[in-house]
């Protein structure tokens, strides 16, 4: 199981967002960070095959993130999504899971059962309209997981999330992340230390440090800001 | 009886202890691997249907009925008001398929299995495909007036549609997500403005009828639609980010 | 259709592990079983077909403990001390039994399969297989006293 990133590149009129972005990634939590703008939203957008590059590949066991098999392993949570009006809970995980391709009753059976992993079972029949962001986020959770993903894309996931939600969280990443290829994307410092097997920094659209937290010999915290040290206030 | 019986229970649960196996590596990924998508493609054409909004289905059944009562008294300047209603439903039709990018439904859909173009593809189709067929339903009653049928639907109902969702399927292209919805109305509600008065000004435009110049204009409208249709699912394939 | 899936699974490698007694080699008899199963049935029939979902894993344990020497033969996986205490009489049990008890308790006890189902994995009748369940039961006792 093997996600190749190779020479990722994505070029607007006069910027460059992502720039030359190579990994090779295997089964493991992948921890993101980097300030607003250093272009992690641009590079999970393209992993997840919804941005065309303007130049490089992103293939995972071969398959090419543009093709539809490759979605078909894909999970991902979005950094900001919406809903259709007056959906519930479980209608909102259902529909994710008719796109995914799940017959109804495949459908209805593992949205039960990743409602109450995430622990809204008791919210599904009431309208997201009356959800705080951090049951919004879960059930942001929940449908990316609809479909046993190989490679799970987490666009900002801790987001709203309070200290309880965020163990929780943390808990069910590190379990996802013995058998798929997890990428996550934040900037709290604190969740990557706790939950992610390796860190990516990126700055400047490009990836400048690739290791595993025991390599950073100063606390992580520090590394990150002695890294963003020029963009002065940019950081979280 | 009893020590058996307790004794029993202790044999079973040592068994169980004593048969317990190591946790099995590769139990996830096998499985996943083994759920193969079973929904066709036609079996998401139907489900998609029912997250459609009622009201789409509704408006063509009104204005089906609507028609058939028109065509019933033959008054031609009465079939003015059928051709003002008949642009809401072309709205509706390019509208839904706005509808993802409007409820931040987007991305989420375009990272599925069924991307975003096939759905926006398929809602727009259905929608437009069906309200096309109802309102050439009306074609039959119309015939049995025996006066130039052809001619009739296609002036008052089917210019006004494609035009409709030419218009519309534009805004819908080029607009920004948050007022396109609010613009596509605006345009629609003008058109029927137009009709209306038509009807008002009892205009008649017979002259259209001449070397089958009503047709040249369905056919450009319908071709206008087609086309921007067209550009809606190559957008709908990759999403464009302003920085 | 996952939590039944993965009840099998682990059903099915419980079984295999029992009579291979390695766990990468259990664990391949089951993904094989799964697989050959899947060529003539869809995974919903698995409960109704669960004796030849068995009957599969049963043969190909067969095939492999004959045939496969870089699988080999473990000694009883470490447990708990205190578990290996307590289950120290049963086990040793358990040994004076022959083969074909000692997978019927296993079936029976173990993995909970039904009575028809087992009496169709192993080829013999419903009457039989109560029968030889209630015979090694009370071989069992008798050792343990």
């Amino acid at each position: 199981m093997e996600l190749i990133i190779d020479r990722l590149t994505k070029q607007y009129k006069n910027k460059i967002a992502v720039d030359r972005f190579s990994m090779k990634l295997t089964p493991g939590v992948y921890g993101l960070l980097g300030a607003n703008g250093a272009g992690k939203t641009t590079l999970m957008r393209m992993i997840c095959g919804i941005l065309k590059p303007t130049g490089g590949t992103v293939t995972f066991d071969g398959m090419d993130a543009s093709t539809e098999a490759y979605r078909q392993i894909l999970g991902y949570l979005p950094q900001d999504f919406g809903y259709y009006p007056n959906f519930t809970g479980k209608d909102f995980v259902q529909y994710m899971a008719i796109l995914k391709g799940l017959d109804k009753k495949q459908a209805k059976k593992r949205c039960e059962e990743l409602l109450q992993l995430v622990g809204l079972s008791h919210m599904k029949d009431k309208k997201i309209k009356t959800y705080s962001g951090g049951m919004k986020q879960r059930l942001g959770i929940a449908q990316a997981l609809l479909n046993r993903p190989k490679l799970l894309v987490l666009d900002e996931p801790t987001a709203g999330l309070d200290p309880k939600e965020r163990v929780r969280f943390r808990d069910l990443i590190a379990s996802l992340g013995k058998n798929s290829i997890v990428i996550l994307s934040t900037h709290i410092v604190s969740d990557v230390e706790q939950i992610a097997d390796r860190i990516l920094l990126m700055k400047d659209g490009q990836l400048i440090f690739c290791g595993k937290k025991e390599e950073i010999h100063e606390g992580l915290e520090e590394f990150y800001l002695e890294q963003f040290q020029e963009k002065g206030g940019d950081y979280e | 009886m009893i020590g058996g019986m307790t004794m029993k229970k202790r044999i079973k649960k040592q068994l169980k202890i004593i048969y317990r196996a190591p946790e099995p590596t590769n139990r996830e990924a096998f499985l996943a691997s083994l759920e193969q998508p079973r929904t066709t493609f036609v079996r998401f054409l139907i489900l998609q249907s029912k997250y459609m909004r009622k009201w789409n289905f509704l408006l063509a059944a009104a204005i089906f009925l609507f028609a058939v009562w028109m065509f019933k008294d033959v008054n031609r300047q009465n079939l003015w008001s059928i051709s003002a209603a008949v642009p809401f439903l072309a709205m509706s039709a390019a509208t839904e398929g706005g509808r993802s990018l409007r409820f931040g439904m987007d991305e989420l859909e375009m990272a599925a299995r069924f991307s975003l173009k096939t759905i926006v593809t398929a809602k727009i189709g259905i929608l437009g495909i069906s309200n096309l067929l109802l309102l050439g339903a009306a074609l039959p009653l119309a015939y049995i007036k025996r006066e130039n049928v052809f001619f009739y639907t296609g002036l008052y109902i089917l210019i006004p549609y494609l035009l409709s969702a030419f218009l519309n399927l534009l805004v819908l292209r080029r607009g920004r997500r948050e007022d396109s919805f609010y613009l596509c109305m605006g345009i629609t509600v003008m058109l029927s403005g137009i009709f209306l008065v038509f009807q008002a000004l009892e205009v008649s435009l017979g002259i259209l009828a001449e070397h089958g110049t009503w047709m040249a204009l369905a056919v450009f409208f319908a071709w206008s639609a087609g086309r921007e249709f067209w550009k809606l699912r190559e957008q709908a394939e990759e999403y464009k980010w302003s920085l | 259709m996952s939590v039944d899936l993965e009840e099998h699974y682990d059903k099915l490698y419980r079984y295999c592990f029992m009579r291979l007694k390695h766990p990468q080699a259990a664990e391949d008899a089951v993904q094989e079983t799964f697989l050959r199963f899947l060529e003539n049935y869809s995974y919903r029939e698995m409960g109704k077909k669960l004796a030849y979902l068995y009957t599969i894993a049963r043969n190909l344990c067969i095939d492999q403990y004959r045939k496969k020497p870089e699988y080999p033969l473990k000694e009883e996986t470490e447990g708990r001390e205190e578990d290996l205490l307590e289950t120290l009489a049963l086990r040793q049990a358990l040994l004076k039994l022959n083969e074909e008890e000692r997978e019927l308790i296993f079936l029976r006890y173990v993995n909970e399969v039904a009575v028809n189902d087992i009496g169709k994995i192993l080829g013999i009748s419903r009457f039989s297989v109560r029968r030889r369940l209630l015979e090694a039961l009370k071989k069992l006792r008798s050792f343990m006293e």
